[in-house]
């Protein structure tokens, strides 16, 4: 959700919220928590994961935020917070390799309705299926990249990796995943 | 073809991300390669798939929820710093410790003191002798006459 012209910036309502003043964090949750639900829940499976995990990166930022410094983009900041609590969970969970798209009802249960279940949308399905195959490095690299329409630079900042890094990650996950894509669909 | 560019730069491009040196010369090359024009056409058709996954959103406030669970292991607000020290919310139960001490080595001092404690004050922790008044002492032999009656 984009701030308003007249609308503080997320670097006064985050120096204030690091200052203990909660309505000021409350503003900056209700910016940023579609966008970080979203990362997590690409990177994840179910729908409850990506929501308790979501409360769990701006706890985690709250907690943080004293000790935060304007020079890193707030939203920055926080999907680095996002990134670190998603592989964190996944690991701890022993699911950062292949993890069945349909073992989980929820992630279905979001799917397409019966009469958005056209071809665009199984095709979107189908997408997500492979997106959900790939390793954490490329997924995550990829849903910053595609689905948060993030620049090489902003990635490398959030992942604190290099942008030539970043420019292979993407290269070679968007190869891997046109593979799986395809075995899904049966074209291969 | 020869000189095709590598996939990552295809990538790059897709994204917007090579520098005008590289893009002029990685157009040049898709202008005469069909391989890397199919290759490109891929990669631009799979950003398009991204484009329509459906946007998922939370659907209500997680503030309050945060909020709570925040309430559930701290004081509520931002922790109290005094002196540098971070202390949340010890300072009552630390107040309470130290009043007890003081009050302690008080007492125990107007016990110890000698000439401390005065006859008013000896009845006053009267309370505190083993023996009731008027009661039988059964520890002591001065206690008893032992037929000297």
């Amino acid at each position: 959700m984009p701030a308003c012209v007249n609308e503080p910036s997320d670097k006064e309502y985050a120096e204030r919220a690091g200052k203990g003043d909660w309505q000021s964090f409350s503003v900056l949750v209700r910016r940023h928590q579609d966008r970080v639900y979203r990362f997590i829940l690409g990177m994840m499976r179910c729908r409850e994961d990506a929501l308790e995990l979501t409360q769990e990166v701006f706890l985690r930022a709250f907690r943080a935020l004293p000790s935060w410094r304007p020079d890193a983009l707030f939203g920055t900041w926080l999907f680095r917070i996002a990134a670190n609590v998603a592989i964190d969970d996944l690991r701890r969970r022993k699911l950062a390799t292949y993890v069945s798209f349909d073992e989980c009802e929820d992630f279905v249960s979001h799917a397409p309705g019966p009469e958005e279940l056209a071809e665009a949308g199984e095709r979107g399905r189908l997408l997500e299926s492979a997106l959900q195959q790939l390793p954490l490095e490329y997924r995550e690299v990829l849903l910053l990249r595609e689905i948060e329409e993030m620049s090489y630079s902003e990635i490398a900042q959030v992942l604190r990796i290099r942008e030539g890094t970043v420019k292979s990650r993407i290269s070679r996950a968007r190869g891997l995943l046109l593979r799986l894509y395809r075995r899904q669909c049966g074209e291969l | 073809m020869k000189h095709c560019p590598n996939v990552r730069e295809l990538s790059a491009y897709v994204d917007g991300e090579l520098s005008e040196t590289s893009r002029q010369r990685v157009e040049g090359h898709l202008s005469q390669c069909l391989h890397c024009a199919a290759a490109l056409q891929e990669l631009r058709h799979l950003r398009a798939m991204f484009a329509t996954l459906p946007e998922r959103q939370v659907g209500f406030d997680l503030a309050p929820l945060i909020r709570a669970r925040l309430s559930a292991t701290t004081i509520e607000g931002a922790p109290v710093r005094w002196l540098g020290w971070c202390i949340p919310d010890l300072m009552p139960l630390s107040l309470t410790i130290s009043a007890t001490v003081v009050a302690g080595i008080f007492i125990g001092a107007l016990l110890t003191v000698p000439g401390a404690v005065t006859g008013l004050e000896s009845q006053a922790v009267a309370m505190f002798d083993p023996v009731p008044p008027g009661g039988i002492c059964v520890g002591h032999a001065s206690c008893y006459n032992k037929g000297k009656l």
